[in-house]
């Protein structure tokens, strides 16, 4: 299981290019899409602390680094707002640009 | 939801840049739910001043309407479409407390049933996540005992919904205790307590202070995750 906030405030030394392939290769042969946790941090100062939504700007990059190693991810949401911040990222996704909304609760990127 | 894969793989085959889909779950309440949270508790402290007949009734209502919660969270997911979904870890009450743990599957076989009806029909991937305590670093042998007790309650619960084979219960290495390299020994050591089909339902998430994703990675490529 891959937690993109907790990999930005714990990154270690290896970079993210070559982690996310070694993560996705976990799941091979368990018949499932590899699977990630994502949140955004509250603020600087609480910066291990789930914010309330998921901010789109934090995770935008990791969903296009992503994209590179996978056909399919599945991602659950961590937020305090529960099923209001998947919904609310998931509106929001669906507004970028090569995005595609498939189903209400999937997103082809 | 097949039609949405063929989609995908038409797309695939056009593509001039890599395509992923992605599917989406939160977890354990709605809040857009009238009361949804599946996770009201009973204390121990109120556990004691009960009678045994009381507070065995309590313990089962309050179990049964968790349950019926989460049954309540589901049709809110397919309703959304969201084929993701985290169950609470605190539908059962003192369900791995010393001296308050009970046999609280024999009397929910109703309730669990309606949740592998949902959870089959619709193909919603569950999945648990224990809380922080439940690690295998720890140098105390009670905390590495309590974590099995725990995994096995997971597993146990799900085991009773008909859904183990196809959920995930997902935990953290650890803590370090000053030294990461005897803690991570530890739990290699550890974790050979959990029962091999807990294991296999196990998966492993870095966290944010302590095991990086690197870190994580490497414990996942040995044969004691096997």
């Amino acid at each position: 299981m891959f937690d993109y906030h907790h990999y930005k405030a714990n990154p270690g030394d290896a970079p993210l290019e070559e982690l996310l392939p070694r993560f996705v290769a976990t799941w091979k042969n368990t018949g499932r899409p590899p699977k990630v946790h994502l949140s955004s941090p509250k603020d600087d100062k609480a910066y291990r602390s789930h914010h309330d939504y998921v901010s789109l700007d934090y995770v935008l990059p990791f969903f296009k680094m992503m994209a590179e190693f996978t056909d399919e991810l599945d991602v659950m949401v961590e937020a305090k707002q529960k099923d209001r911040a998947v919904l609310q990222l998931i509106d929001e996704l669906e507004k970028v640009r090569g995005f595609k909304r498939m189903s209400g609760g999937t997103i082809l990127m | 939801m097949d039609w949405i894969h063929h989609y995908t793989f038409l797309i695939n085959l056009q593509a001039r840049r890599p395509i992923m889909l992605t599917s989406f779950g939160f977890v354990s309440t709605a809040l857009h739910l009238y009361e949804a949270s599946p996770a009201k508790t009973m204390t121990f402290a109120t556990y004691q001043k009960r009678e045994k007949k009381e507070r065995e009734a309590q313990l089962l209502a309050i179990t049964k309407n968790n349950l019926e919660r989460t049954a309540r969270v589901l049709h809110y997911c397919v309703a959304h479409e969201l084929p993701l979904y985290r169950m609470s870890s605190s539908i059962v009450p003192l369900a791995t407390h010393p001296e308050a743990a009970w046999d609280y599957l024999n009397k929910t076989k109703e309730e669990c049933k309606e949740i592998e009806k949902l959870v089959k029909t619709y193909n919603i991937r569950t999945s648990m996540h224990p809380n922080q305590y439940t690690l295998f670093t720890s140098p105390r042998r009670e905390v590495t005992t309590n974590a099995v007790k725990d995994m096995q309650y997971h597993y146990d619960l799900l085991k009773g919904m008909g859904i183990e084979d196809r959920s995930y219960i997902n935990i953290h290495i650890g803590g370090a205790y000053g030294e990461k390299a005897a803690a991570l020994k530890r739990f290699y050591e550890n974790i050979k307590m959990l029962p091999r089909d807990v294991k296999s339902r196990m998966t492993l998430e870095n966290d944010d202070k302590t095991f990086t994703t690197d870190e994580t990675l490497m414990y996942a490529k040995t044969k004691a995750f096997l």
